[in-house]
């Protein structure tokens, strides 16, 4: 639920807040007569790493949408800083799927179409989306077709959509944060550069966020 | 054969020099036709986009019906508008009978339902493809219509040309509504049947060649959208 006050001043407030932990509790999915996800109870913190390993079919793809909201759990619940998903907090995550999903429209137009579904400003969105295909190394591409991009190119294109909405929580592929992945050599630079300046941004708006709580 | 070749040299001729008739009877026939399809092509967009995307009671009934009425008979569209635009039917004070108007309505009950029920499977298959992408990036639900209805525009395309083919080329529902009176609302499908029932080939056949002229340049450009389409991998 929102705060009474303005829906602006609820998003500042919202965004004061830090996303983690988030708790899992007496998590229960079940896809017809299958349970999926059987009680989890689980606490993520951002002070440490938490890795969720299990085999093909294990359940771990249905756990992270599960967490981003994508689908309700059959039992149990998810707290984000102790609340449930609602739209502010969906809105400061994003999520790159284990298959590119990408519009049929040029490169450029698939970041700046999910910039404005989160109600980014169109000047804001130009220089956004510039910034997102400089990082991932696509810029000459701006004006291609998306879908006749290569496949390592569409995954980078994927992660710089998700990365230029600059989101709190960010779940990757799995192929996203190994060293080996698919991609090749050259590619896999640019998705770093990817990863590593959502990181820098990250604790840059944490730094930020400390500042301002010690202000206050 | 020499009559057949007769009337067929003199449809040329009617073609070539652009018979004032004959041009005054395609003029209408396009501008009732186009208006129809642009009105229809609003209505099944807003339609089949809302059928794919939103849940709701009977959706299922109401997509089986608009499906089921892609085949529905011209001169039953015809009947029906008539009943709805006669002295005794609820818009009859409106005088619309016997009227382009009148006949542009009755292409557009015939069309809507070709629109909707291809722009409902095209905005489908593609939220299919779309749907957590779209619902990740915390679209609402008008707006993953939008973004449907937009990155289906070739197949958008496909359907209003496939609706703009069905509206040229039908014949029942404007001879019921249109009266096929001369200069007034007499189409080229009401015309080609008035003047062979007459005897006048040579008009019937020039007008006929034009209509199937305008049937393969439908046709050809269904065929370069689906390849422009297929280039981009818009498809």
């Amino acid at each position: 639920m929102l705060d009474p006050t303005s829906p602006l001043e609820a998003l500042d407030g919202h965004l004061a807040r830090p996303p983690l932990p988030v708790e899992l509790k007496g998590l229960v999915y079940e896809a017809g007569s299958k349970r999926v996800i059987d009680g989890i109870d689980l606490t993520i913190d951002s002070r440490r790493i938490t890795a969720i390993m299990g085999p093909n079919g294990a359940g771990k793809s249905v756990l992270l949408r599960l967490m981003h909201g994508l689908i309700a759990p059959t039992k149990g619940e998810i707290l984000w800083a102790g609340r449930r998903m609602d739209r502010l907090m969906a809105r400061r995550q994003a999520m790159v799927f284990q298959r590119p999903v990408l519009l049929r429209r040029s490169v450029a137009a698939n970041v700046s179409h999910a910039l404005g579904l989160r109600g980014v400003e169109r000047g804001e969105r130009t220089i956004r989306v510039d910034e997102a295909l400089k990082l991932a190394g696509l810029e000459r591409h701006a004006s291609t077709p998306a879908r006749v991009l290569s496949g390592g190119e569409q995954q980078r294109l994927c992660l710089a959509r998700a990365l230029s909405l600059e989101p709190d929580v960010l779940f990757p592929r799995r192929a996203d944060l190994e060293p080996r992945s698919s991609v090749d050599a050259r590619h896999r630079a640019s998705a770093s550069r990817c990863a590593a300046a959502w990181h820098q941004g990250h604790a840059r708006d944490a730094r930020r966020r400390s500042s301002a709580a010690a202000r206050a | 054969m020499t009559d057949f070749i007769d009337a067929f040299q003199t449809a040329l001729g009617l073609i070539v020099t652009l018979n004032a008739n004959l041009v005054e009877i395609l003029i209408l026939s396009i501008k009732v036709s186009l208006t129809a399809v642009a009105i229809a092509s609003l209505l099944g967009f807003a339609i089949g986009g809302a059928l794919a995307v939103y849940r709701f009671p009977g959706r299922g009934a109401v997509s089986a019906i608009l499906s089921a009425l892609m085949g529905l008979p011209p001169v039953v569209a015809g009947l029906f508008v008539y009943l709805l635009l006669s002295n005794v039917g609820p818009f009859g004070v409106l005088q619309l009978l016997y009227t382009p108007t009148a006949m542009i309505i009755a292409q557009v009950v015939l069309v809507t339902p070709i629109i909707g029920a291809l722009t409902r499977q095209a905005c489908q298959d593609l939220l299919e493809e779309y749907d957590e992408q779209l619902r990740s990036l915390g679209a609402s639900s008008s707006a993953i219509v939008v973004t449907l209805l937009w990155d289906g525009r070739y197949r958008l395309i496909t359907a209003v040309l496939a609706g703009f083919g069905r509206a040229i080329a039908e014949v029942g529902a404007v001879m019921i509504v249109g009266g096929n009176i001369d200069h007034v609302t007499r189409t080229m499908t009401t015309a080609i049947a008035l003047e062979t029932s007459k005897g006048n080939i040579a008009l019937a056949l020039a007008l006929g060649i034009v209509l199937l002229a305008l049937a393969f340049a439908v046709n050809a450009a269904l065929i370069g959208v689906q390849r422009l389409a297929n280039r981009f991998a818009y498809a």
